[in-house]
């Protein structure tokens, strides 16, 4: 056993708070009891929430203090069960069938047979998550699922409730240790209810300002004091404007980031525009901040924050 | 906790129903995964148990406020559990009580979802809305046709 060794699942809420500390993801109280509870029970986490709050990131973090793989399904529209289960290796199959005549092989049966075994299947991330690993039952990601289409949900369903998979050549394959499930959703669409069922849901939101300064600090090392409590003060007050897509946590972490490397110790409003679009990714809402609105934010938030001192 | 796992169980049960009745679809199965929840948790402190139960009766965002505000108004005012159960408990008693339970719980509904309640008669009237335009819509097409 190496150092990743798998670790067991954390005993209390509490551990699984310091868990994820301990990977530096500060997470709310309530994110590790759902966390918590799903390991306990061996349900699948269902995370909503807005892009860029760090739903996909929580998979990593269990991945990595828990030691396990991590498998990760990229949902996108027209995502079928050959790209999401399993596939033949069709090009594959020919050859060794031109193969086999080649060598006087005419026995069908035994061609048929030798061409559908294991050797010739395509493994895709659901299949493998169902594959025994000697580092424990695997994390599976299954990222941004409103992007798939609604059979594919249906499937999934199916395979989620019995962590199994039937392939007709081959038999039915059952996970002898199921997999941590973890599905995201941007909410692009509703999934559906009898999905959701089967699943602990937790809505992730973005972080109170508190507690994206604490993750600011700890994900960017460099950022001073003052600049860290403006990036925060200044990312929250965008988040009140309605905006086509409001700053996500990952932004606010590369803003500080940049900011960090560009040597700010504070906000001054020139800057604020010119960084603007590591922050804001659509022409609509940097349009918006255009003109005094800048300035304006800068100073409101100023006078926030000396009310809060 | 010197809890009887019964009297969790009927707790449990009651506000499953009364989130029912705010609005938010509950099957059978998610009392017994709450019941299961809880008793994985271990009922520490108040806000663990809020957000075990919202980790399985919760399964769209809207719905976290119609939880929220049941929630409160559930469990407010008992010192905790144990209070709470006590004074759910001439509810549950024996056979006499059956008569009276279907009124029992609908007080207790009452008193608790007089805000979520608000929110689905809205809901309600913004259906019927809704019914109202697509037959006056039927009636002119109708007419259009016949003429």
């Amino acid at each position: 056993m190496t150092k990743n060794a798998t670790k067991l699942a954390p005993s209390s809420i509490d551990a699984t708070l310091k868990l994820l500390a301990d990977a530096n993801y500060l997470a709310d109280r309530s994110l590790a009891t759902v966390l918590f509870l799903a390991l306990k029970m061996g349900r699948p986490i269902f995370l909503e929430g807005e892009a860029g709050v760090g739903k996909t990131e929580i998979a990593k973090v269990l991945s990595s203090t828990l030691g396990r793989r991590l498998i990760r399904l990229q949902c996108y529209e027209g995502l079928d069960v050959g790209s999401a289960v399993y596939e033949w290796n069709y090009a594959a199959q020919m050859i060794a069938i031109r193969a086999a005549e080649a060598e006087g092989e005419h026995d069908s049966a035994r061609i048929q047979n030798d061409v559908f075994s294991e050797r010739f299947l395509i493994k895709r991330p659901l299949l493998q998550a169902l594959e025994p690993d000697p580092s424990g039952a695997p994390i599976l990601l299954i990222d941004e699922l409103d992007r798939s289409d609604e059979a594919f949900e249906a499937f999934l369903l199916e395979v989620l409730a019995d962590f199994q998979v039937t392939i007709p050549e081959l038999g039915t394959i059952k996970a002898e240790h199921p997999p941590i499930v973890v599905i995201t959703s941007n909410r692009t669409r509703e999934i559906h209810d009898a999905l959701k069922r089967r699943c602990l849901y937790h809505w992730v939101g973005y972080p109170t300002a508190s507690r994206e300064l604490e993750i600011v600090r700890a994900k960017v090392p460099g950022v001073g004091k003052k600049l860290s409590e403006q990036v925060v003060g200044f990312v929250q007050a965008l988040r009140k404007l309605d905006l086509f897509k409001s700053p996500g946590v990952a932004e606010t972490l590369d803003w500080a980031t940049a900011l960090s490397e560009l040597d700010a110790i504070a906000l001054d409003p020139a800057q604020v525009s010119d960084t603007l679009g590591v922050l804001l990714k659509y022409q609509d809402d940097i349009a918006r901040l255009e003109g005094g609105k800048v300035k304006e934010l800068l100073d409101q938030m100023q006078t926030e924050l000396r009310a809060a001192e | 906790m010197d809890d009887p796992q019964g009297r969790l169980a009927e707790n449990i049960l009651y506000f499953a129903r009364a989130l029912r009745a705010a609005g938010i679809p509950l099957g059978p199965r998610s009392v017994l995964d709450a019941l299961a929840a809880v008793m994985a948790a271990g009922v520490g402190t108040k806000e663990d148990f809020y957000w075990t139960l919202h980790a399985v009766f919760v399964k769209r965002h809207e719905h976290s406020v119609l939880f929220d505000q049941a929630f409160k108004i559930f469990f407010r005012k008992r010192g905790y559990l144990e209070r709470l159960m006590a004074m759910m408990s001439p509810e549950m008693t024996g056979a006499p009580a059956q008569a009276d339970q279907p009124q029992a719980s609908q007080r207790v509904l009452d008193a608790l979802f007089q805000g979520a309640e608000k929110i689905e008669r809205e809901k309600e009237e913004v259906e019927l809305d809704a019914r109202f335009t697509v037959s006056d819509r039927e009636v002119l097409e109708r007419k259009d046709f016949a003429r």
